[in-house]
């Protein structure tokens, strides 16, 4: 697990849902954060294709099972 | 009443690039603003009352801001990207006082295209007929694609 992406995702979703306290880990889902619903998927989305100068397409999206997943796809991308 | 649609063509997601624009002008009349007042309910003496207006130093009444926001939520909703898009945000800043009897143009141009999120970046603009920019902003739009996602 890439630590650096995973704080950087974390820092992300505490600003995006303006909540300091916010815990995001590896094994976070959509289930876990009550207001993650689609319109904050795609804030989500755009924040991170930002933060991290990259573009995804649908498909890396919806394949996606966690937080974890989303920092091996960021990782994947950025190499 | 019966409304009219619009019959543009419909924009894809697929078919939406950076770049693409769309504007109208428009010389906003009293009995737009009034008709706006009323549905808005914003009675603000800057807005109906010309007297007012005046003595807080306009050569006219002042016309809402909210009033160039629906104008250009029609161009987004109408024209670009038109009936397939569903706003999602819109941040407005009101640069100069628009004035009832004033010539504006709105437009909105397609900044950036979000493949990721079937989503675009709108730039807003408003201009007076002097191409002065009296109101600026940006919106994003969820575009529904000619074929399902994936």
């Amino acid at each position: 697990m890439n630590y650096e992406i995973l704080d950087r995702i974390k820092k992300i979703f505490q600003i995006y849902f303006d909540e300091e306290s916010l815990e995001v880990r590896a094994e976070t889902t959509a289930h876990d954060i009550e207001e993650w619903d689609s319109l904050a998927q795609i804030g989500l989305v755009l924040s991170m294709e930002k933060e991290f100068n990259l573009r995804f397409v649908p498909a890396d999206i919806e394949r996606l099972k966690n937080i974890g997943e989303m920092v091996e796809l960021i990782e994947t991308k950025s190499s | 009443m019966k409304q009219k649609v619009a019959k543009k063509p419909n924009i894809f997601f697929e078919n939406l690039e950076q770049g693409q624009s769309a504007f109208f002008t428009e010389t906003i009349s009293a009995i737009s603003i009034d008709k706006f007042a009323e549905i808005s309910g914003d009675v603000s003496a800057i807005h109906v009352d010309e007297q007012a207006a005046m003595l807080r130093g306009f050569s006219a009444r002042v016309v809402h801001g909210a009033y160039l926001n629906a104008k250009l939520s029609r161009l987004i909703g109408t024209e670009m990207p038109g009936h397939n898009s569903l706003l999602l945000n819109l941040a407005l800043s009101f640069k100069v006082p628009v004035l009832v009897g004033d010539e504006v143009t709105f437009r909105v141009d397609v900044a950036e295209v979000h493949e990721s999120v079937g989503c675009a970046s709108l730039k807003l603009t408003v201009l007076n007929a002097k191409h002065k920019t009296v109101c600026e902003g940006k919106a994003l739009v969820k575009v529904e694609r000619s074929a399902p996602d994936g």
